[in-house]
């Protein structure tokens, strides 16, 4: 009550002779702060404009980041952020995904968040680093695999909420037929995973990447993670990760004979690979950037050309 | 000017001494109501508008009034805090827009308003120079707090250090002015905005420094495969740049970051009522209408406020009295001049109306004086509503 008994003496100092009646407040006409908003959704991500696009039409959909910039890495320059902070809406996947969203002061009232369609329990969880600074708690870096959109059944999840926080804001009259399109897709995206999982029938995929998590698990696909450590520029790969690729591709029958490239792919050590251990090397797209195509497209045809790939056991 | 008039001019002009005496004390007599009075009818106004302007306030349970004015004016408050996924949870709900708000820091001696966008859009905060505050450790600062410091665009502006000989605690931020915003009359004048995410460096949660890998072996206390234990020594940035944005990360549960309060901007009178009901139905936090508890104040003000009225009216009752002494004794020394007034032919009334009018004269220039005193106080004394 120190604050208050404060006030008080100080507006008894100030309190005249004259009582000015009071006025009453209306709390109606609230500003929205969005006058001036640009009718449009605001994207940095291959998920979020293939959602976005199907809620409200492409037409409304605007990229903010360039095509190919990695999620991981990327970071709005002023100009992107000013777009973001005027368009009607943003979609994000989150944090995990879009590492600058934690950098950056997006308007929380017209940033929709693709993560919070994402039970708790579907997360899948990695290798997590935690430490301390003398003192103080202990914190973790890392630890969810944050490429969910590669599950169909997440991807539902996330377009569900898109249509329902975009629709209601820029027009959900104009979604509804390019979400039942998208609804097709991703059974079609679907229908493929099946097809490589009975493909593989049982048979593991090494993969150098965790991004390809989801969609194994969706489809029951045994999945080896050996991260390497490789950008595609040359550098040297994580020697625990090769010794383990090595014993990974020495249990003949167990795996499908190639090596997953979620991320770039690294020529040099592709080559290495597949002399060496018998491994082809084989790109996956996990749709994650933004490209000419759309992520769906992308990921569908990935897993079409892994599909075909795959050596015969 | 009449024969009367001019007498009585005369007779003020000769005795200056005493009508500049009389006319201080009418006019002091005048100007502490005049000007009591007229303050608090600004104050009052300027507090209602305010308070009016803002629907509603969401925050921890405690004394509503430390909550609203801290809202409100930026008040320095033990405020409990709310965790930032309260305000995910209300925005999920669809009723309202809801700006976070949290200030617990300062910067040379200036309140850090730490919030979003939204809140520049809501006061109507539009750059004068130079942009919003949208990145981490970017600062946009209010017109007052840019010409105290003198500071501009592209400048930097330091954080008060809260512990200053605790190690362990985060430096002091140096933080980027990335704008300006034009004077507003308000308390965003005196305040330093920043985005959400800035507060939660300066109090620790969030934080940069060197990949835990690649820190000096002489700062880690223990490692495993995946953890390590650095010392407290280990320096953390102290400022964010293009080079080590990409290292800042929070720790633990970004959901339980805290926050002092959120501003709700319900869409409707009916959505603010629902949400205001369900809030405080539920327990946990509490909602107020900001009109209503600065109301309930200045209530209490105004109340004890009446007293003061009447002490106004018996300081100039009593000076009232006083000056009719003195015009009374005035008349009985200038009894000579009345009956050389009377030989000379002059009617009757001529000696009252002397009196009289010396006295309106005396009156005149007192209500001028205290005028003129009401209006350059209103115009010199600082504004406290901008600095509650």
């Amino acid at each position: 009550m120190g604050t208050a008994h404060l006030v008080l003496i100080s507006a008894l100092l100030l309190a005249g002779c004259s009582d000015h009646g009071a006025t009453t407040s209306s709390p109606t006409g609230f500003p929205s702060g969005g006058g001036e908003l640009r009718p449009v959704v605001a994207v940095a991500s291959g998920p979020a404009e293939l959602l976005a696009a199907a809620a409200v039409g492409p037409e409304r959909v605007e990229r903010v980041a360039p095509e190919g910039a990695p999620l991981d890495r990327w970071r709005p320059d002023d100009d992107a952020l000013d777009a973001m902070v005027s368009a009607r809406r943003v979609l994000v996947l989150g944090d995990e995904a879009e590492p600058w969203l934690q950098r950056a002061g997006l308007p929380p009232s017209r940033t929709v968040r693709l993560d919070a369609a994402i039970p708790e329990a579907s997360w899948i969880e990695v290798g997590s680093f935690a430490h301390t600074h003398g003192g103080g708690e202990s914190h973790t870096h890392g630890g969810v695999v944050a490429e969910a959109w590669t599950d169909p059944a997440l991807l539902r999840a996330m377009a569900q909420r898109t249509r329902g926080q975009l629709g209601a804001v820029l027009g959900e009259g104009e979604a509804s037929a390019p979400a039942w399109t998208l609804g097709a897709r991703i059974d079609a995206y679907a229908d493929e995973l099946d097809a490589l999982a009975e493909a593989l029938d049982g048979r593991a995929l090494i993969a150098t990447h965790h991004g390809m998590e989801y969609l194994c698990r969706a489809a029951g696909i045994r999945l080896e993670v050996t991260e390497l450590e490789l950008d595609g520029g040359g550098s040297h790969p994580n020697d625990d990760a090769v010794r383990r690729l090595a014993e990974l591709a020495g249990q003949e029958g167990a795996h499908a004979g190639v090596l997953v490239w979620p991320g770039p792919l690294d020529s040099a050590f592709a080559e290495k690979a597949r002399q060496e251990l018998g491994l082809r090397s084989v790109d996956f797209d996990l749709g994650a950037s933004l490209a000419g195509s759309d992520t769906l497209t992308r990921l569908t045809q990935s897993t079409a050309r892994l599909r075909a790939a795959i050596a015969p056991e | 000017m009449s024969g009367i008039l001019y007498l009585a001019w005369r007779h003020a002009a000769a005795h200056r001494a005493r009508t500049s005496l009389l006319v201080a004390c009418v006019a002091l007599a005048l100007w502490v109501p005049w000007t009591a009075g007229a303050l608090a009818g600004q104050y009052d106004q300027a507090l209602r508008s305010r308070a009016a302007e803002t629907p509603l306030i969401i925050g921890a349970p405690g004394n509503r009034y430390d909550l609203t004015l801290a809202a409100l004016y930026f008040r320095p408050s033990q405020l409990e805090t709310i965790p930032y996924q309260e305000l995910e949870r209300l925005q999920e709900g669809g009723r309202a827009t809801f700006i976070p708000l949290h200030m617990r820091f300062t910067a040379r001696g200036y309140p850090i308003v730490a919030t979003s966008v939204e809140y520049a859009e809501f006061r109507g905060l539009q750059p004068a120079e130079g942009r919003h505050a949208l990145r981490l450790g970017e600062v946009a600062l209010g017109a007052d707090v840019a010409a105290a410091l003198g500071l501009r665009a592209g400048d930097a502006l330091l954080s008060d250090p809260t512990e200053l000989y605790d190690i362990s605690r985060p430096p002091a931020l140096k933080m980027r002015v990335a704008g300006v915003y034009p004077p507003a009359g308000t308390p965003d004048d005196g305040a330093v905005f920043c985005d959400v995410r800035t507060a939660w460096v300066l109090e620790g949660i969030a934080h940069g420094h060197a990949p835990a890998e690649e820190i000096d072996e002489a700062l880690v206390l223990s490692r495993a495969d995946e953890s390590v234990a650095v010392s407290g020594a280990l320096m953390e940035y102290a400022e964010v740049t293009e080079e080590n944005e990409g290292s800042f990360h929070y720790h633990g549960d970004t959901a339980l970051l805290p926050l002092s309060a959120v501003l709700a901007l319900p869409a409707s009178r009916k959505d603010g009522t629902l949400l205001k009901s369900a809030v405080n139905a539920e327990g946990s936090f509490q909602a107020v209408t900001p009109a209503a508890v600065i109301g309930d104040l200045l209530g209490v003000v105004f109340r004890i406020k009446a007293f003061f009225d009447l002490v106004g009216v018996f300081l100039l009752g009593t000076t009232a009295l006083l000056v009719s002494l003195v015009f009374l004794l005035s008349s009985r020394l200038r009894g000579a001049e009345m009956r050389t007034l009377d030989r000379i032919g002059a009617p009757r009334r001529v000696g009252a109306g002397l009196i009289g009018i010396e006295a309106a004269l005396v009156l005149l220039l007192a209500g001028a004086l205290a005028g003129g005193a009401t209006a350059a106080t209103l115009r010199w004394l600082p504004d406290l509503v901008s600095t509650f």
